[in-house]
């Protein structure tokens, strides 16, 4: 977290804990809320009820990769800051170079904060590696990203959701994503390889299997066309009997009983 | 060789850099090689170049831990786990030592190693099978809050019992320096208060496979970086005091941004690390409840067990007793003694507002505060003066010793806490234990505090409440009389069993038998979400 980032997010606790439902996007999400409900009654409250409302995840079918400058295209999408390890990528990119492995590198973010993925990126384009860097890419071209890419890496150390790898299964794209709290709830549904976020080595040897095992890539393409699919109705649905209609139903307990319902 | 592309090091830079031409930092810097070799287990040779071949070649192929002792060793500094994370990466790619020089030259955070110089001729000491105990803060200051009164307390009485290693920060960066004797028991200047920075002369030490224990609070980032780095790679055990969480579950009453993000960068540091004794069973339930939090990161975070505080207070003089007779109490009437820094989360306005709804019944007593300014305390300054403009027996004091506090005590009626939240509750705990009776909050730590006996408890959101409250004590001799008798009965802890049991459980692990703290829980009425996960 960027400096500063904590107090804003608990002022934003300190409302939470007024309310009475919470419909969290994941079940690591739900597992977080509750844990912050659990602490509440050393203040003598009792918090929200914490439900779960799955965000929809599409699945889809890609026409397949298309070659970049020196090979297949490598994709991560996400801002630039320490949580989403672009380090991590950037070391196991090098590693695969030096190799001889042939890939492009295509990291798309907002600016996000700290320096330290910029300078390694210009140290890396100086030595003629082909790796690029894009801010600013609107809906058509991100698609397009995803559509040419050969699979998309994203081993960030904390996610609610990780809408990424979300993307990268709607357009049909294997992803390489963490083993734990939301992203390995969405990797369980199937065309997605996870790893230790924290273990470079592992990521290193995802990503060699992922550019060289062709028989891999179509097994996990065949995975993400047999996902459920879960639409933004579902969700909507969902929401409503998580969050409003419980509420309802206590409201009209209360215009038959005039005392608070407990 | 491969072209350097990530790293930002050789091993030509390393050598170039243990062979500096100032002799006297080339012997440091030689003494450094040493010292990191023997911690390896490696029998130092005697040149410059076989130093840096036998290093080369024990750490060809690191670990986590062994990148981290090398790091800190080497510049002098315990490194974050960033730092150690970057010197791992490129020591996979380009060696040890192109990983070490990289690191000696690296940008530090927020600039702590600006001041290279000092850092060039520090003598580097490895501590191993050490108990080290952090006592920066407390040994920093003068002021003595809860927290420091906690670390004080007990760091005096391990000091004679176990003989620990006591550690501060040096003054301008991110590694440990010993307390002398005379700073650990709070009798001499310490550490970067009086002078230009004591302690920057002394030896580094860098805790290998000890145990660290912090009895107090951190929120320096770049110590919080290092701190973590030290949990994570040292190969220690470490341990920590938790007081409560109200910077993150309150924030509403803290008084600025920077203390919630200093807290949430020291818990993002205790995340790693193994043990967190609270300071009450309700301050266990918010520490449990943020480690459960972790899970969404990977992490597992600490083991959290309770190890409640004492009920202590000394005993006031004849002298002294006089003194705060004169000083506190007005016209003979009985004194409503309210202890605490005028903050939001101390309630004082629900004090002033119940005492008003108490006197507009008839009710005579004094009201007495006693605490320092803390902040947002305009409006209660305001309410204070309107108060006493319509004649109504309310004075404020601060600046009170603790003779002086602990002889208030003992001439009040009974003392009002209702606090909004607390890790403990001190003042409830002083004044039982000088026989006093409390009114305070019916949940969380003074919840706890009152089921031991003496007290009277309130809903603090509800100033009617409190005013029902004040009434009864002041009212009701009999009442008063049960109440005063439970608090002289109550069986707590003293600061000798609680420095043994914090011992018991922070340095060797001891956890008390699950029947003993399924008792305790018992003991808390309306315990709700107690029950240890």
């Amino acid at each position: 977290m960027p400096v500063g980032g904590a107090s804003r997010f608990a002022s934003y606790l300190g409302v939470v804990k007024h309310l009475r439902r919470v419909a969290a996007i994941s079940s690591s999400a739900a597992t977080e809320f509750q844990g912050f409900v659990d602490a509440l009654p050393a203040q003598g409250l009792t918090g929200p009820e914490i439900v779960e409302c799955q965000l929809p995840a599409g699945s889809g079918t890609t026409a397949g990769a298309r070659a970049g400058a020196t090979g297949p295209t490598v994709l991560v999408v996400g801002s630039f800051e320490p949580r989403k390890n672009h380090l991590a990528i950037l070391f196991a990119a090098e590693t695969l170079w030096r190799e001889g492995l042939r890939f492009d590198l295509v990291l798309i973010g907002g600016m996000g904060w700290g320096d330290a993925v910029p300078r390694l990126v210009s140290r890396l384009r100086r030595v003629g590696r082909p790796v690029i860097m894009r801010h600013r890419v609107d809906d058509a071209s991100l698609r397009e990203a995803y559509a040419s890419a050969r699979f998309t890496v994203f081993p960030s150390l904390h996610e609610g959701y990780g809408l990424p790898v979300v993307e990268s299964l709607a357009a049909g794209v294997p992803a390489i994503t963490s083993n734990f709290g939301s992203l390995a709830e969405i990797a369980s549904g199937g065309g997605i390889v996870t790893i230790d976020p924290r273990d470079d080595v592992a990521l290193t040897d995802a990503m060699r299997q992922l550019l060289i095992d062709d028989a891999l890539l179509a097994r996990l393409r065949a995975q993400i066309a047999g996902r459920p699919s879960r639409t933004w109705s579902d969700y909507a649905d969902d929401l409503w009997r998580g969050l409003v209609a419980p509420e309802r139903q206590v409201l009209a307990s209360d215009a038959r009983h005039p005392e608070p319902v407990p | 060789m491969s072209p350097a592309t990530l790293t930002a090091g050789s091993a030509d830079g390393f050598l170039r850099w243990a062979n500096h031409r100032s002799e006297a930092i080339r012997r440091a810097r030689s003494a450094r090689l040493r010292v990191l070799l023997g911690a390896l287990a490696v029998p130092p040779a005697q040149t410059t170049e076989t130093l840096v071949a036998q290093l080369r070649e024990r750490l060809a192929n690191p670990s986590a831990d062994e990148l981290w002792l090398a790091l800190a060793v080497l510049t002098a500094t315990l490194p974050g786990p960033s730092a150690v994370e970057r010197a791992m990466r490129s020591c996979r790619l380009d060696g040890p030592l192109a990983a070490f020089d990289e690191a000696l030259h690296a940008r530090s955070l927020a600039g702590y190693l600006r001041h290279r110089r000092d850092l060039e001729l520090s003598e580097v000491v490895v501590l191993t099978g050490e108990v080290v105990v952090d006592l920066h803060n407390t040994a920093s200051t003068t002021i003595t809050t809860g927290i420091q009164r906690v670390a004080r307390e007990t760091a005096k009485r391990w000091q004679r019992t176990h003989a620990p290693v006591f550690v501060a920060w040096h003054p301008r960066r991110a590694a440990l320096v010993r307390l002398t004797q005379h700073e650990t028991a709070g009798e001499a200047p310490a550490i970067g208060v009086a002078t230009q920075s004591p302690g920057a002369d002394r030896a580094v030490l860098v805790p290998w496979r000890c145990t660290y224990v912090l009895p107090e609070l951190m929120a320096e980032l770049p110590r919080v970086a290092a701190l973590q780095g030290l949990f994570r790679y040292s190969g220690s055990t470490s341990a920590a005091i938790g007081y409560d969480c109200v910077p993150l579950m309150v924030p509403e009453t803290v008084a600025s941004d920077a203390v919630v993000n200093g807290f949430a960068a020291m818990l993002a540091g205790l995340s790693h690390a193994d043990r967190i004794a609270t300071i009450s069973e309700a301050a266990a339930v918010e520490y449990r409840g943020w480690r459960r939090m972790l899970a969404g990161a990977g992490l597992t975070g600490p083991h959290i067990a309770a190890v409640p505080l004492p009920v202590h207070a000394d005993r006031p003089t004849r002298t002294t007793l006089e003194q705060a007779r004169a000083r506190f109490l007005t016209d003979e009437l009985p004194m409503v003694l309210a202890v605490g820094s005028h903050e939001p989360r101390k309630n004082h306005l629900a004090v002033l507002h119940a005492a008003r709804l108490a006197w507009r019944d008839g009710v005579r007593f004094g009201l007495a505060f006693i605490g320092g300014a803390g902040w947002g305390a305009d409006t209660f300054r305001r309410e204070v003066e309107e108060l006493q403009g319509a004649g109504h027996p309310v004075e404020v004091h601060a600046d009170v010793a603790d003779d002086q506090l602990w002889a208030a005590y003992a001439l009040a009626r009974c003392t009002l806490f209702p606090s909004l939240d607390e890790g403990f509750g001190l003042p409830i705990a002083e004044s039982l234990a000088c026989g006093t009776p409390v009114i305070t909050s019916n949940y969380g730590s003074t919840l706890e505090l009152a089921a031991g006996g003496g007290a009277l408890l309130v809903d603090p959101r509800d100033d009617h409440d409190i005013a029902r409250a004040i009434e009864r004590l002041v009212t009701d001799d009999r009442l008063h009389a049960v109440l005063r008798k439970q608090a002289l009965v109550r069986h707590d802890r003293t600061w000798d069993q609680y420095a043994e049991a914090a011992w018991d459980y922070l340095v060797l692990g001891k956890v008390r038998p699950p029947d003993d703290v399924r008792r305790t829980l018992a003991a808390i009425p309306g315990r709700r979400g107690y029950e240890q996960s």
